[in-house]
Formats: C-alpha cells, sequence, structure tokens
C-alpha cells in the first residue's frame, strides 16, 4: 500500500475552505478542554462571550487586532512577491523604538500639530530600517530572507531591552524596565472611551490603500506578476531587486506602524510587553486572509478575539491562556492543509 | 509465456476513456498493437495521444476500459507494474539523474535489495547489454556530458535492461539533430528486427512515412482509425486524415521588398560561470522585410544567445545596432528597445502568467501603454484586448476574463503574438513559435510571421527545419557556440546542406 499524491480538477471557492479549516481546529479544542476536564461547550461560551459579549470586550479584541492588521499586511504584502518576511516581529521592535525616539527627545521640542505625523512617520521609518539588511542581502546576493529576517528579531529586542535597561531607562522609575512615559502630546488620540487609538484608523487606511495598490496601480501589477512567475517578470524587463527591496521596506514599515501603535497608543513608553508575538501571530493572519489585504482585518479580529477570549478563559476557569497558542497553531495547520487539500488529493494505491 | 496465433495482438486496448476535470482527452479508443511492430500514434497537440500512452505505461488509470496484455486483462497502478509486465515508455522530458553516470542512472531505483553495489560488473554487464542493442554508449560516462541523442539511448537501455518487450517514445525526435534522428530510427528498427515492439507518439507525417509499420490516428481523443503502413499514399492523405481537412503543406510566401538593415550584432560572446564560451564571434544581420532563421540543434549556443538579442542576458562583450543607434552589448540589457519584441519559446510561464487573465495578461509587455496617472487605465486595456483576440482569431472561453491557463497551446501563442504584434514592431524575434502546436495552428503563426515582414524584420530561432525552410530568406546555423555558417534558404542546393550544418558538417 503506498499513497501518492494526485492533482485535483475542481476546487472549492478559496473563502469555503479557509470556512471549513476552522472547523477542525474547534473538534481540536473541544477534545483539549475534555481532556483538562472542562465542558468544551461551557468553554466557548465563555471564550465567545469573553471576547464578542459587549461592547467593551469587544473594543479591547479591536485593540489587540490593531497590530495584528498592521503585521497581517506586513507578511502579506512580501509574501504576495513570494518573500517570507518573518521578521514582522524585529520590525515592530523597531518601529516602537523610534517612535518611542521621537516622542522622549523630539517631540518635546515640536509643534504639537507635527507630533502624531512624527511619530507615524519615525514608526514607519524603523521598521523599514530593520527590514533593509534583509531586503538588500536578498535583493542583490538571493540571501535566503527567512533566516536574516527570523534572525534580526533577536538582535532588535536584545537591542530594545538595552535601550530601557541601559540609557533610555526612566530614572525615576525605581528600577522598573521601561522607559519614562510621554508627554501627553506624543499619546495617539483614543476613541469612543475606549482604549482603541489611532491605529485603528492607520491599519484600516492601510489595508484598502494596499487592496487598491495591488489592483489598479502599475506598481501593483508589477508585485503580482513577480509573484507569480519571476520567469514572466524578467521577461517584460521588471526591475526585479529593486521592486523586492521596495517591498521589503513596505512591509517592514507596516510592521514598524504596529510597534508605533503599542508603544505611543497603549504604553506610552518603551517597556517590557512590546514584543510578545505579533509579528509571529501575522504569518497566521496572512495565510488566513490568503494575502489579500482587504481579508486581513476581518482575519486580525477574529484572531484578537481568540487571544482575548483565552485570556477571559484563563480569568474565569483554571484554563492557562496559552490555550489560546494551541488554537492558534492549530488554526495555521489547518488552513495550510485545506489549501492543500483543495487542490490536490491523495490517493491510495496497491502496490505488489 | 503463452504465445497466441500470430494474429492475435498483442496488447488490446478497448473502451478506454479518460478525463481530465470537463476536458475528454480519451473518448472509448480501442487499439490493437501487434508483436514486431513500429506502431506510429499519430494526432494534431491534444489530440490524446500522451494520455494514451501514459495509461499504457501505467501513469494514468483510465477512468473506464481494458486493457489485455497477451490476452489477459492488466491494471496497472503505477508505471513499475508496467515495467514488470514489459511495457515502457521514453518520455520527452528524458528522466535521468545529470551528475551520475550513465550505469549509475541505470541501475537507479531497481532496488536489488544488495548491502554493496559492484560497480564494475554491473558496468561490464550493460556494456554488454549495450552492444548487443547495437546502441552506442559508455556505461561509465556522466549523463551531463552526453548529447540528446546519447542520453535518450541511455533511456532505451534503461528500459531494456529491465526487460521490458514493449517501448513506447514519446516524440522521439524532438529534441535531436537530422544525422541523430537517422541514427535512432536505426536503433528502433533493430529493436524491432530483435522481437520488440515499438510505439511513438508523433505529429510529424515524414517519421511516420518513413519508419511505421502500423499507423494509428488520433483525432480530439477519438481514435479516427488504424491501418498498415503500406495503405497510406501520400503525406497529404495522412495529413488530411489526422485533421480532418485539407491542410496546406506548402506555404505560400509573396515577395516582399528588403529594407533597411534594423538590427544587426557583431563579436557577441559571453562566457558561463566558469569561463566556458556560451557562444562567440557571433555576427549576424537582419533586413526589414526578410526574415533571418537561426538554427541548430538544442545546446549548441542558441538558447543564451537569443537571451543575449533580446537584450536579457547581462555581461555579454561586442556590439549591438538597432533602428540606426551603436550599443556595447553590455549596455544592450539597459538600452531603450521600443520596436523591438521577442516571443519567448516558453509560452506558459515566460510569455503568460498562467493565473491571470487575458486582460492582465495583455499588461504584461505594454504596461506602460495603459496608465491614467498612477493607475492602470484597465478598461482601456480591455478594449484593445478584446479587440486583438478577435483580431487573431484566439478562442478564449470566456473572452478577456479567461485565465492565460485555460488556453490551449495554438491559442495562447495567438494570443502572445497579438499582443507583441499590437504596436507594429521595426523587429520581432520569434523563439521556436511553433513548437508544441497543431498543423492549424502553425500555419496560422507562420502565417502571421511572413505578413509582418511587410514593415518588420523578422529574426526566427527554431530547430525545426521544416519550419526554417518554409519562412526564412537566410539560415544562420549555430554550431558549438559559433554561427558555422549563413545559407540562403531560396536557392535548393544551399538549402539541402542544413541539415548537415546542424550537424557540424560543413561540405
Amino acid at each position: 500500500m503506498a499513497i501518492t499524491i494526485e492533482e485535483k480538477t475542481s476546487a472549492l471557492h478559496p473563502l469555503a475552505t479557509t470556512a471549513l479549516a476552522v472547523v477542525p481546529v474547534f473538534l481540536v479544542g473541544a477534545v483539549l478542554f475534555a481532556l483538562l476536564g472542562t465542558d468544551p461547550l461551557e468553554a466557548y461560551r465563555v471564550m465567545v462571550v469573553g471576547a464578542f459579549g459587549s461592547w467593551f470586550d469587544f473594543s479591547e479584541v479591536l485593540v489587540k487586532a490593531i497590530p495584528l492588521m498592521l503585521t497581517g499586511l506586513s507578511v502579506a504584502v512580501a509574501a504576495r512577491m513570494l518573500l517570507w518576511n518573518i521578521g514582522a516581529e524585529g520590525q515592530l521592535v523597531f518601529g516602537g523604538i523610534f517612535a518611542a525616539g521621537t516622542a522622549l527627545f523630539w517631540a518635546p521640542h515640536m509643534p504639537p500639530a507635527l507630533v502624531i505625523p512624527a511619530l507615524v512617520a519615525a514608526g514607519f521609518a524603523g521598521g523599514a530600517l530593520w527590514a533593509l539588511v534583509p531586503a538588500v542581502l536578498k535583493a542583490r546576493w538571493n540571501v535566503n530572507e527567512i533566516i536574516t529576517t527570523l534572525m534580526f528579531n533577536y538582535v532588535a529586542i536584545i537591542f530594545m531591552e538595552h535601550l530601557y535597561f541601559g540609557p533610555w531607562r526612566d530614572p525615576m522609575g525605581m528600577g522598573f524596565p521601561g522607559t519614562a512615559m510621554f508627554k501627553q502630546v506624543a499619546w495617539l488620540p483614543r476613541f469612543f472611551q475606549t482604549r482603541i487609538h489611532l491605529g485603528l484608523f492607520i491599519a484600516l487606511a492601510a489595508a484598502a490603500l494596499l487592496y487598491f495598490a495591488l489592483k489598479y496601480t502599475p506598481w501593483g501589477y508589477r508585485v503580482r506578476v513577480i509573484g507569480l512567475s519571476d520567469r514572466a517578470a524578467r521577461y517584460a524587463g521588471f526591475a526585479f531587486g529593486r521592486q523586492q527591496v521596495m517591498v521589503m521596506l513596505l512591509s517592514g514599515g507596516l510592521a514598524g506602524l504596529a510597534g508605533m501603535g503599542e508603544v505611543c497608543g497603549i504604553h506610552m513608553r518603551l517597556q517590557q510587553g512590546l514584543a510578545v508575538g505579533y509579528g509571529y501571530d501575522g504569518i497566521i493572519i496572512a495565510f488566513l486572509a490568503r494575502l489579500n489585504p482587504a481579508a486581513v482585518p476581518v482575519a486580525a479580529v477574529l484572531l484578537a478575539g481568540l487571544i482575548v477570549g483565552g485570556e477571559q478563559l484563563q480569568t474565569a476557569t483554571h484554563l492557562p491562556a496559552s490555550i489560546s497558542l494551541v488554537l492558534e497553531g492549530a488554526l495555521l495547520l489547518a488552513i495550510l492543509g485545506a489549501s492543500f487539500f483543495n487542490r490536490y488529493r491523495l490517493r491510495r494505491t496497491r502496490s505488489r | 509465456m503463452e504465445n497466441g496465433p500470430p494474429s492475435d495482438p498483442v496488447l488490446r486496448l478497448s473502451g478506454i476513456c479518460k478525463s481530465f476535470g470537463a476536458t475528454e482527452a480519451n473518448r472509448d479508443i480501442d487499439l490493437d498493437v501487434f508483436a514486431g511492430e513500429i506502431h506510429a500514434i499519430l494526432g494534431e497537440n491534444g489530440a490524446g495521444k500522451s494520455t494514451l500512452m501514459s495509461i499504457l505505461a501505467g501513469r494514468y488509470r483510465p477512468d473506464r476500459g481494458t486493457i489485455h496484455l497477451k490476452g489477459r486483462p492488466v491494471h496497472f497502478a503505477n508505471p513499475a507494474q508496467a515495467l514488470a509486465a514489459g511495457i515502457g515508455m521514453v518520455y520527452q522530458r528524458f528522466m535521468l539523474v545529470e551528475s551520475l553516470t550513465v550505469t549509475e542512472n541505470i541501475l537507479l531505483g531497481l532496488g536489488r535489495g544488495r548491502l554493496r553495489l559492484d560497480m564494475a560488473r554491473a558496468e561490464g554487464e550493460i556494456r554488454e547489454f549495450a552492444g548487443r542493442y547495437d546502441l552506442q554508449i559508455d556505461p561509465s560516462q556522466t549523463v551531463s556530458r552526453l548529447s540528446m541523442g546519447e542520453r535518450q539511448r541511455v533511456e532505451i537501455l534503461k528500459l531494456l535492461y529491465r526487460r521490458a518487450q514493449i517501448l513506447i517514445f514519446d516524440e522521439p525526435t524532438a529534441v535531436l539533430s537530422p544525422p541523430e534522428i537517422e541514427t535512432l530510427f536505426g536503433i528502433l528498427r533493430r529493436l524491432r528486427d530483435l522481437g520488440h515492439t515499438i510505439l511513438f507518439i508523433t505529429h510529424k507525417l515524414e517519421e511516420v512515412m518513413t519508419l511505421a509499420t502500423r499507423i494509428s490516428i488520433l483525432r480530439r481523443g477519438e481514435m479516427v482509425g488504424s491501418f498498415a503502413a503500406g495503405q497510406v499514399r501520400s503525406r497529404r492523405e495522412l495529413a488530411r486524415r489526422m485533421v480532418g481537412r485539407e491542410v496546406l503543406l506548402e506555404v505560400e510566401r509573396p515577395a516582399v521588398t528588403r529594407g533597411e538593415t534594423v538590427y544587426a550584432v557583431r563579436d557577441l560572446t559571453v562566457q558561463d560561470a566558469a569561463g566556458r564560451p556560451l557562444f562567440e564571434d557571433v555576427a549576424l544581420s537582419v533586413r526589414r522585410g526578410e526574415i533571418l532563421a537561426l538554427t541548430g540543434v538544442a545546446g549548441n549556443g542558441q538558447g543564451p544567445l537569443t537571451a543575449a538579442l533580446a537584450g536579457l542576458l547581462p555581461d555579454v562583450s561586442g556590439q549591438v545596432e538597432f533602428l540606426g543607434r551603436t550599443w556595447a552589448a553590455s549596455r544592450w540589457p539597459r538600452a531603450p528597445r521600443g520596436g523591438m519584441v521577442y516571443i519567448p519559446e516558453d509560452r506558459h510561464a515566460t510569455a503568460s502568467v498562467p493565473e491571470l487573465s487575458l486582460v492582465d495578461n495583455f499588461l504584461l509587455t505594454r504596461l506602460g501603454r495603459y496608465r491614467r496617472g498612477p493607475l492602470l487605465a484597465l478598461s482601456q486595456a480591455r478594449r484593445e484586448t478584446v479587440r486583438a483576440l478577435a483580431a487573431f482569431d484566439v478562442r478564449a472561453p470566456a473572452g478577456p476574463d479567461t485565465t492565460a491557463r485555460q488556453l490551449s497551446g495554438g491559442n495562447l501563442q495567438k494570443f502572445v503574438l497579438s499582443r507583441e504584434l499590437a504596436g507594429r514592431p521595426a523587429l520581432i524575434i520569434a523563439e521556436q513559435p511553433t513548437s508544441g502546436l497543431d498543423i492549424g495552428a502553425t500555419e496560422e503563426v507562420w502565417q502571421t510571421l511572413l505578413a509582418q515582414r511587410r514593415h518588420a524584420a523578422v529574426l526566427l530561432v527554431s530547430g525545426d527545419l521544416r519550419e526554417v525552410l518554409s519562412l526564412a530568406d537566410r539560415v544562420a546555423v549555430m554550431f558549438r557556440g559559433r554561427i558555422i555558417e549563413t545559407v540562403s534558404a531560396r536557392d535548393p542546393r544551399q538549402a539541402a546542406r542544413v541539415g548537415l550544418l546542424m550537424a557540424g558538417i560543413r561540405d
């Protein structure tokens, strides 16, 4: 008995596949809950109510979704050109560092109206800068960007720790690992009496803009062609390397905005707890959205709901919040599996 | 082994059906194959020949129908099972590991469960085997050093070594030079004399006429007929049975006056990473109103030369003159090449993007023309795509929204032509423009290229001798990286030499 892979001739709509992929994830979760001695239905109820049960809970989901949208867009736009940016985490951190530096040392000497635009620009620039070296290495010498971007994450995190444990540490902080709190002028405006901050609208605008640019501009056309067939792109004479660098910078910049949002919209200082894995969550979101920028916000809200629901579960029961990490991992596997099985089928063959 | 009476077929296929999605590749096909014959499976592209033979070789399983081998029903789940039953296939793309020797390739996958391989003994065995079949091959040679003809002989040896009685060939002459084709035909005849049965897929009528003892014709997935070769009187008759309509085999070439020299190169040389020249000291020029063919057996440098001529190869030395301006060849890739179009051989993944619609594919080389401010002028591109599809009679099921993947080879090539010729170019570089196309589509492409002479110079890169001699005014023949001679294709005595020149023989 052997198993062979065969290409299928008919396929479901991508949306249907993604929806179907969620089913086994819930089953895995149910088994897990049962093993931990909790009624699965009750656990799911707590999670759903905890995440979507009230406007306040849902606003917290949206708050969590802001960085996820931006890192999701970051991963998605690069992946459209077959660049695998695993470095959104480090780029997020660098966006945060740049924004914090601007807020701490520059904002007090700046016309107040310019502070927010300067923070946004700094966040984008920080993330883009952190993607620059992997981008150039990839474009010029074809160095594998998966490795370089991943390694850069650790460097970024250690550099950030150096800053808030060392030169940037709040002298009045009684040893607390973090910078001083920013002046209020460098706080991102919040809305609806919740923690929802300007970052939400930046993320939504970025998603709309990317969707539009990919579809209707010559730049987006080139990105799509390069991602689908590098041979066709070379034949058409597209500037391959330059395009790769540009897209990686854009990807890094988007992740940098996520860091800026966390630093200037949530913590109001650079401190421990910035690098909590939003960059890696971006990978799941990008694939959940099938690399479509318009679908990234939806996927980000779903994943944020899962995370917030997991936290609520920890409060309500004695289950660890990391249960949502398990579900996240199962979700990514299920989506990758679903897109595989939408194109291929396995067949048992008899061999003599 | 039981042998029935001589009139019983060694192989009988009945009612074979195979569909891929909505496409019926084989519909209710019956085929009898008799021991010791050379059986040609003739048909246009997409007629279902390869599918049928792949079913026989165990690569596909039929949806319906049965296969009887020597009177007994057989079911093959994979090629290994077919081979164990004595049926083997030589595919168009050879399945050899280039870095291994001939012997290693032949032993590969045999899995005899020995711990130690006695390479010297195996080599001797294979040498003896090759001698018996008169296949001139050195078993200790590395495959990467072998010519295409030699590699094909390795594939044959591989099957014989596994005791295959029935050998199937998928377009075996596609990659061979004319002298190599002669050698192959000799080998096939010898195999038959030694009691093997040969099946070969082709759409070349000449091959069928010279080689086959029996001919089966497929048309659009159905068996049109099966008859002894002696029953066929002319190529024309064969062609009619194959396509179901009268086909012109001679191309009309209306006279066109020659104009100025559009494109010329001198001293073009480029080396690979190891410093070996891919081509050397190449000079050629082409004038408006003429077709210059660049020909040669695959692997003699035409591929890289074509890329260099089209401006897609960096680090070339020499000069390029285009429309009166001269460039160093090293700067040619970045020179503005408006007025030049390049139709690459690979239309499926280079000249088009399979997943994109025809409108999007129309933009590929014309991106600069469809801009409205910072945006793409999509509606204009759509209108012009629709017009181009109509002008070139491209059959696209969903019009401009059809994806390139959905087009057949002939229609895709017509689409690429419609795009590239839309701007009335001054120079057309067309690389193997009809490879893999059926007769109908080939003729349309030929007529299109001939018509372009009115305003363009055409550089035709092709290894198909018939195409070259039918279309070209002059033929430049490449051999081992050099143009060894340029001859007039309109002078029959000169034209007759092209085949020999391709093999490197100058007189």
